[in-house]
């Protein structure tokens, strides 16, 4: 019986991974025999922001492009990944690997957050800002719900309010509101995949798969973007979120900030990457913030353009708080599977508009 | 030349960690791919190696039976891997100073081929995880990584009758489970040369 043939062929460690790892192992054996722990600050929390606001903050930079940028990772060549941001996101990889942020079947991951992302009326040099309050219940089945509460739009600046009239005098700024997506199993699916167990727990892979699925231009700071991508407010698993972790600690030009503040005043243990590429325009920067203790990312922030979002809690939790204001279809093709519900109660599912309102909150 | 276990192992405990370094180099092949197929993972394997050899440094006072070495390592392993979370721990200070390594030239190319691995490990995992631990342990030492009874208990640290037994037990509940397991290419030469210094 050849029970070995049930697994795949024996490999040896890439060369430059072997000769790393057995370097890493006789400097450790000729430390004193007295570690000492990387000391890390002691801090809570965590966070995320959306993709599609991210696709916002995209255009908006691509608009601003200017062309490369030099990179220059803290204590790191511009060419290799930073060994300081490498060791806290290995360890970071470590803490997120024991949380326990995998919903079982009936179970939902909830995720709140709020956010401030450019957005644009018109003319790109016309920017908008409004705060939104998101919560997410995302099923084990693919089942869910998105409420968000936005608040009421203001202009980013005074020239942006002159460069909106100008480019439509009868501009009105949006009051904000509530609205609730509700989604039938299998339809709701946030960040770049809904297929976690196709990803590889082998980092370099992994950046390579990223860069398949979340598409852009091949580049390093694009696969920081990519990072944020699968990590803010989706249902990926633990293991592939420390996977995402340490992927992210083999982009060159990464820099760890060490202890920052996110946007509600609450440090965290930063990294950033300072933007590069078509996507980017000078001095441009973007931080990810997390929490010390459990690993989870509770925040982001960035300038060029400025936005922030910070990740408010992260549970899995035993149900929805309420029931879809109208039947969903089971399938989730051409909108059908999927009821959206404004402030004003009025109910749009796949199949079309409902004729009685409901009220906005279940 | 090459220098036995026994005697790279006899430098290692008086404290010559270049020789210890030559063990890691002959048997890093063998312990990466046994936790692979313990936990169906590259990227922990890797650091499981690391706890391994780490592991066996911190207790080089053990004196061995001549050519004892390498299941002496694999039991580490089937500890390391047991305890995943303690070993972590234990280790954390030491696997936060790893290096972060970029990928070589050309491994986009194996990008695929490692993913392959980690989806066929991950099926058998699946199956192979309906075993009691402790027949699991045996099978995975014997019939996977072909230890010796002999060795394999010396790993396990119990009887060689009591492997015996227990294989036997997992073999036969194996095939209750999926008749055709691992009925596939036989690849156990690879073992073979794995094992050769």
């Amino acid at each position: 019986m050849t029970d070995e043939s049930a697994f795949p062929p024996l490999r040896d460690l890439p060369s430059g991974l072997f000769e790393a790892r057995k370097q890493h192992l006789l400097a450790e054996i000729a430390r004193a025999p007295e570690r000492q722990r990387l000391s890390l600050p002691m801090i809570p929390l965590f966070q995320r922001r959306r993709r599609w606001r991210s696709v916002a903050v995209v255009a908006l930079a691509t608009a601003a492009a200017v062309g490369l940028v030099g990179v220059f990772g803290w204590g790191g060549s511009p060419a290799g990944p930073s060994p300081a941001a490498a060791a806290v996101l290995n360890r970071l990889a470590r803490l997120i690997a024991a949380q326990p942020l995998t919903p079982q079947p009936g179970q939902y991951l909830y995720v709140e957050s709020r956010s401030e992302y450019p957005a644009f009326e018109g003319a790109s040099t016309c920017e908008t800002l409004a705060v939104d309050h998101r919560q997410a219940w995302i099923g084990a089945d693919g089942a869910g719900l998105l409420r968000d509460t936005t608040g009421p739009e203001h202009y980013s600046s005074g020239a942006d309010q002159a460069a909106c009239l100008q480019a439509n005098p009868k501009v009105r700024l949006r009051n904000g509101g509530t609205s609730n997506d509700w989604f039938a199993p299998h339809c709701l699916a946030l960040g770049p995949t809904d297929n976690w167990g196709s990803l590889s727990s082998d980092p370099h892979v992994l950046l390579q798969q990223m860069r398949q699925i979340d598409g852009g231009p091949a580049t390093p700071g694009e696969d920081f973007v990519h990072i944020g991508d699968f990590l803010r407010e989706t249902d990926a698993p633990p293991a592939v979120r420390a996977t995402l972790y340490r992927a992210a600690a083999l982009i060159p030009g990464i820099q760890l900030l060490g202890t920052v503040r996110d946007h509600d005043g609450r440090p965290g243990l930063g990294v950033a990457y300072p933007s590069q590429g078509p996507y980017a325009s000078k001095g441009s920067t973007s931080e990810l913030i997390f929490d010390p203790h459990t690993g989870e990312l509770f925040g982001e922030q960035g300038i060029g353009p400025r936005y922030w979002a910070v990740y408010l809690r992260e549970q899995v939790v035993d149900a929805l708080p309420g029931k879809p204001p109208a039947s969903l279809t089971p399938a989730c093709v051409a909108g059908a599977g999927i009821g959206h519900q404004t402030s004003d109660g009025t109910v749009v599912t796949g199949g079309g508009v409902n004729s009685t309102p409901t009220p906005a909150n279940p | 030349m090459e220098p036995s276990d026994a005697d790279l192992w006899a430098r290692s405990r008086a404290g010559d960690r270049d020789a210890f370094g030559v063990l890691f180099e002959r048997h890093a092949k063998l312990i990466y791919n046994y936790c692979f197929r313990r936990v169906g993972s590259w990227a922990t394997a890797e650091d499981m190696l690391s706890i391994v050899f780490l592991e066996a440094w911190r207790r080089r006072e053990k004196e061995l039976q001549p050519d004892k070495v390498l299941p002496w390592l694999c039991g580490i392993a089937t500890n390391v891997v047991r305890n995943q979370r303690r070993s972590a721990r234990r280790f954390g200070a030491a696997l936060d100073r790893m290096p972060a390594v970029e990928a070589e030239p050309d491994f986009a190319g194996k990008a695929d081929e490692r993913l392959d691995d980690e989806w066929k490990a991950q099926g058998t995992l699946d199956l192979l995880r309906k075993l009691p631990l402790r027949e699991l342990d045996v099978f995975m030492l014997c019939a996977v990584v072909e230890l010796s009874y002999e060795d394999a208990a010396l790993a396990l640290g119990v009887p060689v009758g009591t492997v015996r037994s227990r294989l036997s037990r997992a073999r036969a509940r194996l095939r209750e489970l999926d008749p055709g397991f691992g009925h596939e290419q036989g690849e156990s030469t690879a073992l073979q040369e794995a094992r050769q210094p």
